[in-house]
């Protein structure tokens, strides 16, 4: 769960004040009441103790920085902390590096390594020569500078975070991948009717979403987390929709999805959508999802095995729909089928369960009636 | 590592004491005084033989004075001696410090140069053998912290000799330091790396200078005295685990070898201190402090020590033995380094 | 009984040591006024000045040799004069100059010189076992040279005095260690500090003549010393001189003395054995009011030169303190 630490007040004629300076890196484990910032307003000065333990995973107010008393300046993970790097796909560059030690930052220099998104193997993630040696490959030191046809693309913070956030998902969680068709014929009807009614084009994404959100309801052991102290339930089914967007993806967060009928969920999503493809979507929005959903139905791709977005347990791979033969009564006959493919954490959800979860969702959209 | 061309082998008792014969053979200047030094040739072997060898003149028995007979080394040394007085324990320094640090030490300086004090004080040091908190003391942070006296600490017989003579024919004040624990002596626990080879002629190993007693590549080890056979011991356990150590043997505390601490630290990139005497204020953190200064943008981890706890030394075996270093302690310490 | 040139010496010796001591009381306040600090004017830090202890050093020094070996201590400007050390070169390494016996580094409490061979030492009763060394190295080297150790009655109370006179009676060296007894340790008079009534009976303790000299008598002290500095030359070993003297000053420039009231200052200045000896000088025929009255004008010329020496003599460079600490 994630909760803000905010700016003290300390003073009743002041309305802001200063940042004085951080005592933690983003990322960082913290303890209850540890000390982790500075702040000063006018002539008093006060320290900032983390409110719980956790893991402070977002810094908002730089050393120097004027906040005002009571706003937010970081955002705590509360729970034991995860050696997950805190930042998400769509946040700015990290202004606050982690550790480094003096050798790998003069070898940083020499290779001309960017440190800023880095995250190192060293204790408290400081980042150690042998972190800047592989950053540095296949740009080793004396290598041939590459001919004028193939240029070199250099790692954006967005495909930085991206390689690090899914190499350790992969690493830390038991991930497997359940695939199921659906059968949706009456759906893509459905689909059509409200397109014509609600005067807008409806995706598939807009029904799948729906249809999760209410099968959660029924499993909420899909949208559980893990944590050393054990799976921690969901608290809303905050629901994360991938966006493809130029260099990456986007996930904005569709809030309470299980309390917005389809009408309402569908024009959030297609919203969410449109506002990430023109880059609004701002880092609040992206944080929080239990559960996610992802598609590649736009493209030839039936079935495919998503990587889990840590710490979620759970995301839902669309393929793309199209008619193919399906044997109904002992007949052949042409139907719209999709393949649906749910990677789970068996850390949180074993197979059972997960099939289960799929089976509902699955039922849903066969009678769509069910999504409104 | 510096070569012997010789296959005669000594114990370091023997080799200082061979320096010192040698010393005073080629320079009527050098005589030896100190408590025992003369019939009993030293309670750890320092000086045996040499009073059957050049008689009472040279090789002078003290009262216990030790203020009286170290300050009459000053005064012998300003009037052209070349004295050698043995503090027979440098835990004992407390009776005779003033003579040492405020006199042998500065009276050169205070005179602008124009009177020399060129006198070498032999002390033994260390413990290990439940010698209790007043007789197990190496102290030699503590000289080291003062102005105007050279500290050499030989590890080795070869060592122990070539800095016998340097500290002699040096014109300032030497205080040679020799750890029980390296003579060599028969009554004290077997130390193999306590005899070793030794050329029969006279020579020198330069005061201030460190020596890399074994080579490696993956994290230093910096210490001197006894603790040099303990790192070499864990070195070569380290070595089965692939861990390459290198064991910089200081030598010298005064001068100090900064740049070979900087030079191996500058190689491996990570620096274990390990030191027999008290931990806070002395050698490991001035050493510690000497490869960030010089050597800052090749550490890949924070330096470390393995020093001696800042308590009194206890006397029963165990408590004491949990205290002092050793090769177990060392080669566990430096597994945490290459981890961290 | 010294013969009258010697006695005319010895007069000039503690004359040039007395105006070189008053000279020291003005020149030390200078800069320091009007609230005393230390740290300020041509000559800072401590002063420890010695008028009214002339005759002790003007006495032994009479028989020295620039080859015997002097120590002394923090009080030591009488012994160093009488033995020979240069005027100017002390007077410049009291004002931290760069031409001083120690270009600035010692002071007026680490005056060294190798000839004549002086040293001296501001930890009480340190400089006595350095005095042993050297009778020590002359014995080993045969030189018929001697030692001479200077120290006050305070020292007599401190181990190094003992271990002292123990090594130079058992190893038979040619020290004569004189015992100052100006009564004051600072403030603290001899009787609430010692134990016996005289220092010189200490000498029996081990196994050495000791000799109490009891009224600062330049000529009793002459004596006295003759016999110790013969019979160390001689291989003898060493004495003890005890010698009752008068520190008229403060025991440092600036010491209020409240420990001693202005009568009892005022009743040294009336003994001053300065005046006494000139008084015996002069009824003696030895030295006429006249030829003293010219003694003292060239011994003021010659303070005061070595004044203007030390005055006008470049100041180190700073950098230089960091030389000069290993040969």
């Amino acid at each position: 769960m994630r909760q803000e630490v905010l700016m003290p007040t300390l003073s009743d004629e002041a309305e802001e004040g200063v940042l004085v300076t951080w005592f933690v890196v983003p990322g960082a484990p913290v303890r209850a009441d540890q000390l982790i910032a500075e702040v000063q307003v006018e002539k008093v000065s006060a320290e900032v103790h983390a409110p719980a333990d956790g893991r402070l995973v977002e810094i908002l107010i730089q050393p120097g920085e004027v906040v005002r008393q009571g706003a937010p300046i970081a955002v705590l993970e509360v729970g034991a902390a995860v050696g997950v790097p805190a930042s998400d796909a769509s946040a700015p560059p990290r202004t606050s590096p982690s550790p480094v030690s003096p050798s790998a930052r003069r070898l940083a220099r020499e290779l001309e390594v960017d440190l800023s998104q880095m995250v190192g193997s060293g204790p408290g993630g400081r980042i150690v020569e042998a972190d800047v040696r592989a950053a540095a490959e296949p740009s080793a030191p004396g290598a041939r500078v590459p001919g004028p046809a193939a240029k070199v693309e250099p790692l954006s913070p967005m495909r930085r975070t991206v390689a690090t956030r899914l190499t350790v998902a992969l690493r830390e969680a038991a991930q497997l991948t359940l695939t199921a068709e659906v059968d949706a014929t009456a759906l893509a009807a459905e689909m059509t009717r409200l397109s014509e009614r609600w005067g807008r084009r409806v995706a598939y994404i807009e029904t799948i979403v729906r249809a999760c959100a209410l099968a959660l309801g029924d499993h909420p052991g899909v949208g559980s987390r893990w944590s050393e102290e054990g799976l921690v339930p969901p608290e809303s089914i905050d629901i994360g929709v991938a966006v493809a967007v130029e260099g990456g993806l986007i996930v904005p967060v569709i809030r309470n999805a299980d309390t917005k009928g389809l009408e309402d969920l569908g024009r959030e999503v297609a919203g969410l959508a449109e506002r990430a493809r023109s880059g609004q979507i701002t880092t609040p929005e992206t944080r929080g999802a239990i559960f996610s959903v992802t598609s590649l139905g736009a493209h030839r791709i039936d079935a495919f095995t998503p990587l889990l977005d840590l710490p979620q347990a759970a995301i839902l791979g669309v393929g793309r729909a199209r008619p193919r033969p399906a044997v109904i009564d002992g007949q052949v006959v042409p139907r719209t089928l999709m393949v649906l493919s749910l990677t789970i954490d068996h850390r949180v959800i074993d197979g059972d369960p997960a099939a289960a979860f799929l089976d509902r969702v699955i039922a849903l959209l066969e009678d769509p009636g069910s999504l409104a | 590592m510096t070569t012997e061309t010789t296959s005669r082998l000594l114990t370091t008792s023997k080799a200082i004491s061979e320096a010192i014969a040698q010393e005073i053979e080629r320079d009527e200047r050098v005589f030896v005084m100190g408590e025992d030094i003369g019939v009993y040739g030293g309670i750890f072997g320092a000086t045996e033989g040499l009073l059957a060898k050049y008689g009472p003149e040279k090789i002078m028995d003290t009262p216990i004075s030790e203020t009286g007979f170290i300050g009459a080394a000053v005064g012998a040394a300003i009037s052209g001696m070349r004295p050698i007085a043995e503090l027979m324990f440098v835990d004992f320094f407390g009776v005779c410090m003033d003579q040492i640090y405020n006199h042998m030490a500065k009276i050169h300086y205070e005179s602008g140069g124009n009177v020399s004090v060129p006198m070498v004080i032999t002390t033994a040091m260390g413990g290990g053998y439940s010698d209790g908190a007043q007789h197990s003391q190496t102290l030699y942070g503590t000289f080291a912290h003062l102005p105007g006296m050279k500290i050499v600490i030989p590890s080795t017989p070869y060592d122990a000799k070539g800095l016998m003579i340097a500290a002699i024919r040096d014109d300032n004040p030497v205080l040679y330091f020799f750890h029980k624990g390296v003579m060599g002596l028969g009554w004290m626990t077997p130390n193999p790396r306590a005899t070793g080879p030794v050329p029969e002629e006279p020579y020198t190993v330069p005061i201030g200078k460190a020596d890399v007693k074994r080579a490696g590549r993956d994290l230093t080890i910096v210490t001197v005295s006894l603790m040099v056979h303990r790192a070499l011991d864990a070195a070569e356990v380290l070595a089965a685990e692939g861990i390459e150590a290198e064991v910089l043997d200081l030598r010298s505390l005064v001068p100090l070898d900064r740049e070979a601490i900087a030079e191996s630290v500058r190689k491996t990139r990570r620096l274990l201190v390990v030191d027999e005497d008290y931990r806070s204020f002395g050698m490991s953190g001035e050493v510690i402090t000497t490869a960030i200064e010089e050597a800052f943008d090749y550490l890949d981890a924070p330096p470390a020590r393995l020093a001696y706890p800042d308590v009194p030394i206890p006397y029963s075996r165990p408590l004491e033995q949990f205290c002092l270093p050793n090769a177990d302690t060392i080669a566990a310490a430096a597994r945490t380094l290459i981890k961290s | 009984m010294p013969d009258n040139d010697t006695l005319r010496e010895m007069h000039r010796q503690m004359v040039r040591i007395r105006i070189f001591e008053e000279t020291l009381v003005q020149v030390y306040m200078e800069g320091k006024t009007p609230a005393f600090d230390i740290a300020m004017g041509p000559v800072p830090g401590e002063m420890h000045l010695c008028a009214g202890q002339e005759p002790v050093a003007a006495g032994v020094c009479a028989h020295l040799r620039p080859t015997d070996a002097i120590t002394a201590t923090h009080r030591p400007h009488h012994e160093a004069l009488a033995h020979g050390v240069d005027m100017k070169m002390m007077a410049a390494e009291i004002f931290g100059k760069e031409t001083g016996l120690g270009h600035g580094k010692g002071g007026h409490m680490h005056l060294f010189s190798k000839e004549p061979a002086f040293g001296c030492s501001g930890i009480v009763a340190e400089g006595i076992p350095t005095a042993v060394g050297h009778a020590l190295a002359f014995k080993k080297m045969g030189r018929d040279d001697i030692a001479v150790s200077f120290f006050g009655e305070g020292a007599a109370n401190a181990g190094a005095f003992h271990e002292s006179l123990n090594l130079a009676a058992l190893w038979d060296l040619g020290v004569v260690f004189v015992c100052e007894d100006n009564e004051w340790a600072i403030s603290v008079p001899k009787e609430l500090s010692t134990a016996i009534a005289n220092n010189s009976d200490r000498a029996a303790a081990y196994g050495i003549p000791g000799v109490l000299i009891p009224d600062n008598d330049p000529v009793a002290i002459y004596e006295a010393a003759g016999e110790a500095v013969a019979r160390a030359r001689r291989g003898a070993g060493p004495s003890l001189i005890e010698i009752k003297t008068d520190r008229l000053l403060g025991h440092f420039e600036g010491d209020a003395q409240l420990y001693r009231t202005k009568e009892q200052i005022d009743a040294l200045k009336e003994r001053d054995a300065l005046v006494r000896f000139e008084g015996q000088l002069a009824t003696s025929g030895v030295l006429s009011e006249q030829q003293a009255a010219e003694v003292w004008d060239a011994c003021r010329t010659e303070v005061a030169e070595a004044i203007a020496f030390a005055r006008s003599s470049p100041t180190p460079a700073p950098a230089s303190a960091l030389d000069g600490v290993f040969a």
